[in-house]
């Protein structure tokens, strides 16, 4: 090979082309062949056609020589990118070794920020984004009674077999209610908490037992032998998981009641997240008889093609003409239909907003303070940006570096951030208290998720963006030798001046947004604590007694019984008074089956 | 051996390619040359394959690629082993020694073999 002339050395300046080296290479080999050739005395006509023979499929090899071309430019071109992104980043960590104090505290002003967006959002994704863990949770549809009063209210049992029967929107349409049973074994009666359901009610989520069988459709009917299923958890404490517990027949509240098989574990039910034992749901009571009387919850599964509004007003109408046939019990009595989801995280959801509003406003402030940082740093490297400008860096390099430095910034704040963010689900998490927990079992699957992470790369995308944008702003474009000359003090002051001013007062205002919000959650919950309840609750103490139907049928036994455990409370030491009710004040409990007793302490 | 011509297996091409350019950098066509002369003219390969081996070759990070000047002061694209390319050629060439020895004793064996086992 001989040495390359210099003027070839710049034939490819304009960017490689693989389409014209792949004819230039082949061009040569045919044209060689036919000069050897010729040397050797055949004529050029002769020669051109043989070399041609002699090459094959020229055309395709032209093509395939396009299409390695090709990959191997984009090869090429990745690993520059990947240098010259190399080349950044380390430019950057240099800038920021070089000020330590400034990059600590804006990754650590990121971190908080993103740490808290990403803990409530982690919240709100397994409140409100995961879906419930049945078969298509979309379907099932909470369904209950509705007064003016009490928009979601209780089902009566009469009111729900005639629902049952009339509606043509549901493919199956269960009832349950909470419970606790007392359960009788060797070792003396424990309570246990419990829900009683109809027997379609695992049918309707899509749930099969992973032990022993489901109820069959006629285990809720009065007649049928009582019998129950165990949640895992309760087969786990009560049982001890042996297998031998399908099949025995235990004392329920005083009704032998059989075991007859054990849910799954993943099976979770949030309206009684705690509950042990599902017993058949059987219209013996009083209750169950009465039209007026509402102890029920309803969950139906919707038909292929009906929406939920379809199935809202086609409930009303039956509502309704019960109202119409019924109008002592059913006056002002309409229905309410609304997803499942919804009826189960309704009072979260609008706290879990808040929050997450309120964290996305931290966030901002972060964002703008971290801003704010980076700007006043731009300020100081005007000259070096341009003189670097005027050595030949182009605008998109210089808005690069930026970009690049913000990224280390927020990348190294994000992870720090998540970090920070799984202590503080934890905290969080240990906050809500136990009762409160039971109803919202879906807390249980809370962490680090697809979705939760997607949000936290969204968070460190829009942070990079925020955080570049003032710096770039800020870039000294179109002025490079004013920049040079002195650190920039006309005209570009002015909109340095302005940006910093209009940064602050976005920062304040979302502070000013932020202390108002929670002054008035503070206030709200101040109030809340001293609503004038109407007696003094200082010194109350509350205590709930089960007392099974079967060992005291008759009223007055139950009297006689509520009679002797009173007498025995005002002789314990300590108590001054003490009074029996099946509802205590200030609760939104409408049970008739508990009885409670208050007792005032000295 | 005029008139049977031998199959080009890629492997095989790939290897010669690499063995042609061990002395120096060559253009594709005095590659075709170099292969046809060393086998005696027994190794005739449709000239136009050997382009698409030397791509692939190329950007397996084998060979490099460089446009100089040919001996006909044409330009022209010359390769040359890269460090890897030489690896690959020692590797290829014990593996094609150890192959055709192990060929070439069964197909030369005189007597007919004694079977170890019934």
């Amino acid at each position: 090979m001989k040495q390359t002339p210099i003027w070839r050395r710049y034939d490819r300046l304009h960017g490689p082309d693989c389409r014209r080296d792949v004819e230039h290479e082949l061009r040569f080999h045919l044209e060689s062949k036919v000069e050897e050739l010729i040397a050797r005395g055949w004529t050029r006509e002769a020669a051109q056609q043989e070399a041609e023979l002699q090459f094959g499929n020229l055309k395709e090899f032209q093509k395939l020589g396009e299409q390695i071309g090709g990959k191997m430019e984009r090869q090429s071109a990745l690993k520059e990118n990947w240098a010259k992104l190399r080349q950044d980043v380390g430019f950057a960590l240099r800038q920021l070794a070089r000020d330590p104090g400034l990059a600590s505290s804006a990754i650590l002003i990121l971190a908080l920020g993103i740490a808290a967006s990403v803990a409530i959002f982690a919240f709100v994704d397994a409140a409100l984004l995961e879906p419930l863990p049945y078969v298509q949770p979309n379907r099932l549809m909470d369904v209950t009674e509705s007064l003016a009063l009490f928009p979601r209210g209780n089902l009566s049992y009469p009111d729900y077999v005639d629902w049952k029967r009339m509606n043509r929107v549901f493919s199956s349409l269960e009832v349950y209610y909470g419970d606790s049973f007392l359960l009788q074994m060797p070792q003396g009666a424990t309570p246990v908490p419990g829900i009683h359901v109809s027997a379609g009610f695992f049918r309707t989520f899509g749930i099969r037992p992973v032990l022993g069988r489901d109820f069959r459709p006629d285990e809720d009917s009065v007649s049928a032998a009582p019998v129950a299923l165990l949640s895992y958890g309760g087969w786990q404490k009560l049982f001890g998981g042996r297998p031998d517990a399908i099949g025995q027949t235990v004392k329920l509240s005083g009704m032998a009641t059989t075991i007859i098989g054990v849910l799954p574990a993943s099976f979770q039910f949030a309206a009684q997240g705690d509950a042990e034992i599902y017993a058949a749901l059987q219209p013996t009571d009083t209750c169950s008889k009465k039209r007026s009387c509402h102890d029920l919850f309803g969950v139906g599964r919707l038909k292929d093609g009906v929406t939920p509004e379809g199935a809202r007003a086609e409930m009303k109408e039956i509502a309704l003409a019960l109202e119409r046939q019924y109008p002592d019990s059913n006056r002002g009595q309409g229905a309410s239909v609304m997803p499942l989801a919804q009826a189960i995280t309704g009072d979260v959801r609008p706290v879990l907003l808040v929050l997450l509003g309120g964290a996305g406003l931290l966030l901002l402030i972060a964002c703008v303070n971290v801003s704010n940082l980076l700007l006043v740093r731009a300020e100081k490297r005007r000259r070096e940006m341009a003189v670097r400008g005027a050595l030949g860096a182009t605008r998109t390099r210089l808005v690069r570096q930026y970009v690049t430095e913000s990224s280390v910034l927020v990348v190294v704040g994000t992870v720090l951030g998540l970090i920070l963010a799984l202590g503080m689900m934890r905290v969080l998490h240990s906050l809500i208290s136990k009762d409160m927990l039971v109803g919202m079992p879906y807390l249980d699957h809370m962490g680090f998720n697809a979705h939760v992470l997607l949000f936290a790369a969204g968070v460190a995308t829009l942070a990079v963006l925020f955080c570049s944008a003032a710096p770039i702003l800020r870039l000294p474009i179109g002025e490079l030798r004013d920049g040079m000359s002195d650190g920039g003090r006309g005209s570009a002051g002015h909109i340095w001046q302005r940006l910093g001013k209009n940064l602050v007062t976005t920062e304040v205002a979302v502070t000013v947004v932020l202390l108002f919000g929670a002054g008035l959650l503070t206030r709200s919950l101040l109030n809340m604590l001293q609503v004038d309840l109407g007696f003094e609750p200082r010194d109350l103490a509350t205590l709930q007694i089960e007392l099974p139907d079967a060992g005291f049928p008759k009223e007055a036994q139950q009297a006689e019984f509520a009679r002797q455990t009173l007498d025995a409370m005002r002789k314990l030491p300590g108590v001054q008074s003490a009074a029996i009710t099946t509802l205590l004040p200030v609760t939104c409990k409408l049970q008739y089956r508990l009885g409670a007793l208050c007792g005032q302490t000295l | 051996m005029e008139g049977s011509k031998l199959e080009f297996l890629r492997g095989t091409l790939d290897v010669l390619i690499l063995k042609a350019l061990v002395w120096e950098p060559l253009h594709g066509y005095a590659i075709t040359g170099l292969i046809r002369r060393e086998s005696d003219e027994a190794l005739l390969l449709e000239e136009g394959t050997l382009y698409p081996a030397l791509w692939r070759l190329e950007s397996k990070g084998l060979i490099e690629a460089e446009w100089g000047l040919s001996e006909n002061n044409r330009k022209a694209k010359f390769y040359r082993l890269t460090k890897k390319g030489k690896r690959q050629l020692q590797l290829e060439t014990a593996a094609w020694e150890a192959y055709s020895a192990a060929v070439s004793k069964v197909l030369s064996a005189a007597r007919p073999p004694k079977a170890q086992e019934a």
